[in-house]
């Protein structure tokens, strides 16, 4: 009895059975995802090939459970799940020198002060324990915070290739390059206008950056010109603006989105940071800035709210002490945050890549 | 699946329409005449503020183009291509939410 049942499935009965089944962090069936890469079928036995174009290795085991189950509730039992995300023969956003780098983040936002760059550091950290290659580039002009947030002293400079390419300086598994790497001293460099995005873009093209999963650029705060034209130097990146729940920020933030619609750069989703308030003494919650305002921004304008990070002064006290909170303990509470922000990330990417292909179609009659 | 970009978008320039065929299947049909009220580019935006009639009455439209996959680009007859209108926009305009998307 047992033995003709498992005789009787086939590839299309599985396929069947996987179209109505919707992982929830996926938010699409792994058809939709283009995810399932082949069928094998032997003896009655199936192993299923998929192919996932996003790093989130902590979720393969429930993923595997998942779907195991639900083939179970259709009758298809002792299923084999092999997955791989790997994704060698996949095309590149941008391939330099030795770089290959399948997707650029740029992290944005309107303001300064609202966390950019710890959300940058500590999102690249967390996508790192997901198993991808991360490299990050501190690009902001105006304060860059790479040095301190990783503890690299100031003797420690990038090592010079050829005269040409320079090594990232390699910190808790990331490969980083900052504009203050570069400068003698503490004072930010004065660039303008143009200078700043073509220093931006030496820096984007001669670091020796390598194979990475992802390439995270945290970008100075504002909408400027210089933002409009380094974002149109990256055309095929997508983008996170990270805000806080305060008003202005808000606003800002509104600004950053718009710039990104208008040089066509997909707008992953907003990351709300700083939003709650946790009393250290008491666990008592409050939202110091009102509630909800990033998420009506995100509904607003059609992106997802990837994120909400908490108030916490122990993120401050990590990255000033040169660990991020990830780095230090990816135990913790406050590395889940980041974790679970990063599988977003990283299942949004590769979402807009799918989005990304489907163009809308234009008639003109 | 994200309600934006739609599936496609249809410019009928014998009737004045624009049509867009949003990712779940609604239709959504703009007239162009509300597309070039409502055009949010920065010199039709303080026309308005400061009440000053715009440059032209002419709603025809010459062509759309695709910004990426987040914005559409109407081009009107008269020339006037400054106006970028990113999808939650077009959704706005054509569910009559304009005020309260500009003013959110
Ligand atoms: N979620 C948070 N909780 C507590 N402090 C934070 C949080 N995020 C950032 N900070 C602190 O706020 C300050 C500004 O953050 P930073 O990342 O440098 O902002 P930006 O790059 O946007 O200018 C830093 O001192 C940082 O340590
Ligand atoms: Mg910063
Ligand atoms: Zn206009």
């Amino acid at each position: 009895m047992l033995n003709e049942a498992r005789q009787s499935t086939t590839e299309a009965h599985v396929l069947s059975a996987l179209r109505d089944f919707i992982f929830p962090v996926f938010g699409e069936s792994l058809i939709d995802l283009d995810a399932v890469r082949r069928i094998h079928i032997e003896n009655g036995r199936v192993t299923i090939h998929l192919y996932l174009a996003a790093k989130v290795a902590s979720l393969h085991g429930r993923l595997v459970l998942m779907i195991q189950n639900h083939l179970e509730g259709a009758g298809i039992h002792g299923v084999q799940v092999v997955i791989d995300s790997d994704a060698s023969d996949e095309d590149f956003d941008f391939s330099v020198a030795d770089a290959r780098v399948r997707n650029i983040l740029i992290v944005a936002s309107g303001k300064g002060g609202v966390g950019k760059s710890s959300t940058a550091m500590n999102l690249a950290l967390a996508l790192r324990a997901e198993g991808a290659s991360v490299g990050v580039l501190d690009a902001d002009i105006y304060g860059p915070s790479m040095r301190t947030m990783l503890g690299v002293p100031e003797s420690v400079k990038p090592v010079l290739v050829n005269e040409k390419y320079v090594e990232p300086i390699r910190k808790y598994g990331l490969a980083t390059m900052s504009v203050g790497y570069l400068s003698p001293d503490k004072t930010p460099m004065i660039w303008r206008g143009p200078m700043a995005v073509k220093a931006l873009q030496q820096l984007l093209e001669q670091t020796l950056w390598g194979d990475l999963d992802y390439l995270i650029v945290d970008m100075p705060p504002g909408t400027g010109d210089i933002h409009i034209s380094l974002a149109q130097k990256l055309q095929r990146a997508t983008a996170l603006v990270v805000t806080t729940p305060q008003e202005v920020a808000l606003i800002d933030a509104r600004k950053g989105l718009e710039m990104f619609n208008k040089v066509g750069i997909p707008v992953l989703g907003i990351v709300e940071n700083m939003a709650t308030h946790v009393c250290s003494r008491c666990g008592f919650e409050e939202d110091i800035f009102g509630a909800h305002g990033a998420a009506k921004m995100a509904e607003d304008y059609g992106v997802a709210m990837l994120g909400s990070l908490p108030l916490d002064k122990k993120i401050r006290e990590h990255l000033d002490s040169g660990i991020p909170s990830v780095a230090r303990d990816p135990m913790s509470d406050i590395s889940q945050c980041y974790a679970i922000l990063a599988q977003r990330v990283a299942v949004a990417a590769w979402r807009a890549k799918i989005t990304g292909m489907q163009m809308p179609h234009i008639e003109i009659a | 699946m994200s309600f934006y970009p739609p599936q496609k978008v249809r410019l009928k320039k014998d009737i004045g329409e624009l049509e867009i065929i949003w990712q779940n299947g609604d239709i959504a049909k703009i007239s162009c005449d509300e597309l070039r009220r409502y055009c949010a580019c920065s010199s039709c935006r303080s026309r308005k503020l400061i009440g000053v009639r715009l440059v032209t009455e002419s709603a025809e439209i010459a062509t759309v183009n695709l910004i990426g996959s987040t914005a559409l680009q109407v081009v009107f007859a008269d020339g006037h291509d400054r106006g970028i209108f990113p999808w939650p926009y077009v959704n706005a305009i054509a569910t009559g939410r304009v005020q309260e998307f500009l003013n959110a």
